[in-house]
């Protein structure tokens, strides 16, 4: 049962300057700028998974046309992007759908609490966007070979599969197809360190999820909007 | 009377594996398997900077050619890069060069040490490679105001160019071409995102393309009609104009009618004097038909 104040994947904290350098802070302010400026149609928030996409070809060809935003944080836990959002990234914006990325980094969550997180984040998105569809990315499986973590993720993702829908707005999409081949191995021209994409790994979680998305954008009217000088 | 405690940073450490995966070692396993197979004439090794060369065109394009090698692991210090020259990873290569890119993650460390640190792994390379050069990249600037890990990395630097004027086999590269601007933050490209330095992820960006960098534009509320670029692009069935203001991202598109207004038309902020965006030298050069793409801005701060 995930009673919410009893879940720690659910309460919203802060990125923690560590190092010395305020980089996540940095980042954090970065994003409530980019909120008062852009009119973007498609959201993307989350961890490294989404950060990194902005670096690669993909993003300017398949992504960036759709006007999309790129919140994502290297290292975010559920924690992190619910306490983001709650703190000015969603401000002034109106997209018309968020995908959701995030999880991979909840290591002292149960697959159950991180499940919860990610709810928790889809629940505050729907109560701020009530017209926005969001997308949240199925949590990819890591590591080079079967371990702890894959099972942990693959556990997170069937939590969601059966909770996701009941939010309505919400829904899940697996993109983890593929990957893992028939020895259990992970090939390191999907994801170099075994965690993070490459530009092919991007490639190939990128068409589901533009196929996707061009679907919702396409269904969604256009909202009327006042000019304001 | 205290015996001195040994550098931290100079001491082989393998990476713990806290998460649960086993990819740091997966990693080093690959290497050293690359080098019974593979004859580098380059070997490039470090942390993040390193592996995410990798990942880029850039990669393909300079450093493939030279027959390099990329042993980057993101996260790495010097103790873990230490421990993985010496276990394996030198072990029936003989590249001509070794580029070592370290240090940036060596946290609770002083400069002196991870100095120390470094000179270390150039040791084990000349000792395992008596014939390679090796190439020592300077630490980049992080942050994106001033800090005090700038100021560790900038001693970092210092320190360590000092160390290999006496060494023969060794050199420093300093590959910081002015990240950090005159006011002290490091540029953003608006437009094209593809770069932020404030992650060290992009800090090896593809080629920077803008001029030289002018003072940040002020912050402003209101947004010009400037002149954007045009790009025609296939809609469904038709060609599409997509006009894009160099004050935002990207245009709204009306595919239905084919037309294109920028964001800052459909505010209709006409008067282009007015606009506080552009410092009054910039307007100056703007009316006298500069080009306002010269004037990308930066994230205010």
């Amino acid at each position: 049962m995930s009673g919410d104040a009893m879940n720690p994947a659910t309460v919203a904290q802060p990125g923690e300057d560590v190092h010395g350098d305020d980089r996540w802070m940095s980042q954090h302010i970065r994003f409530v700028q980019e909120c008062k400026d852009a009119e973007p149609d498609v959201l993307f928030v989350g961890d490294s998974m989404i950060q990194l996409m902005q670096q690669y070809e993909v993003w300017r060809e398949v992504f960036s046309p759709l006007h999309a935003l790129n919140f994502g944080i290297g290292g975010d836990t559920t924690c992190n992007v619910l306490w983001r959002l709650q703190n000015g990234e969603l401000q002034n914006i109106r997209p018309k759908v968020v995908v959701l990325w995030v999880g991979t980094n909840n290591y002292e969550h149960t697959a159950e609490q991180v499940a919860g997180g990610i709810l928790a984040i889809a629940q505050l998105l729907t109560s701020r966007l009530p017209k926005a569809k969001i997308v949240v990315l199925g949590l990819l499986p890591r590591g080079e070979l079967p371990n702890p973590l894959r099972q942990k993720n693959a556990a997170v993702n069937d939590f969601l599969r059966s909770r996701l829908p009941r939010l309505g707005q919400a829904l899940l999409l697996d993109v983890s197809g593929g990957f893992v081949h028939s020895d259990g191995a992970i090939s390191q021209q999907d994801m170099f360190d075994f965690l993070h994409l490459t530009s092919t790994g991007y490639r190939t979680m990128a068409k589901p999820l533009n196929d996707l998305l061009l679907q919702i954008l396409d269904e969604a009217p256009e909202p009327r909007r006042v000019s304001l000088v | 009377m205290s015996a001195e405690d040994p550098n931290p940073a100079a001491t082989p450490t393998p990476c713990e594996d806290t998460q649960g995966d086993g990819r740091w070692m997966s990693l080093h396993n690959r290497f050293v398997s690359d080098s019974k197979d593979k004859e580098p004439d380059v070997l490039f090794v470090g942390d993040s900077l390193v592996q995410l060369m990798h990942q880029f065109g850039i990669w393909r394009q300079l450093f493939s050619p030279l027959h390099a090698l990329n042993f980057g692991v993101g996260g790495d210090a010097t103790q873990h890069v230490l421990w993985r020259l010496s276990n394996g990873e030198l072990d029936n290569i003989s590249p001509k060069v070794v580029v070592l890119w370290v240090g940036t993650n060596n946290h609770g460390q002083i400069a002196e040490q991870i100095c120390e640190g470094i000179m270390a792994i150039v040791q084990v390379i000349k000792n395992k490679l008596p014939n390679a050069r090796t190439l020592i990249l300077g630490v980049l600037p992080r942050g994106k105001s001033p800090n005090p890990l700038r100021e560790r990395n900038a001693k970092v630097n210092e320190l360590v160019q000092e160390a290999v004027l006496s060494l023969p086999h060794a050199s420093f590269l300093k590959v910081d071409p002015g990240f950090v601007h005159s006011n002290g933050v490091p540029e953003t490209h608006a437009e094209s995102l593809d770069v932020s330095k404030f992650t060290d992820a992009s800090a090896v960006g593809e080629p920077r393309t803008t001029a030289h960098p002018v003072n940040a534009p002020r912050q402003h509320t209101r947004l010009c009609n400037c002149e954007g670029e045009s790009d025609i692009i296939k809609g469904k069935g038709r060609d599409v104009v997509n006009k894009r203001c160099v004050c935002q991202q990207f245009g709204r598109r009306n595919v239905k009618y084919g037309k294109m207004k920028t964001l800052c038309q459909r505010k209709k902020n006409k008067n282009l004097k007015r606009c506080r965006r552009f410092s009054k030298r910039q307007r100056e050069e703007l009316k006298k038909g500069g080009n306002p793409r010269k004037y990308a801005p930066s994230v205010p701060i």
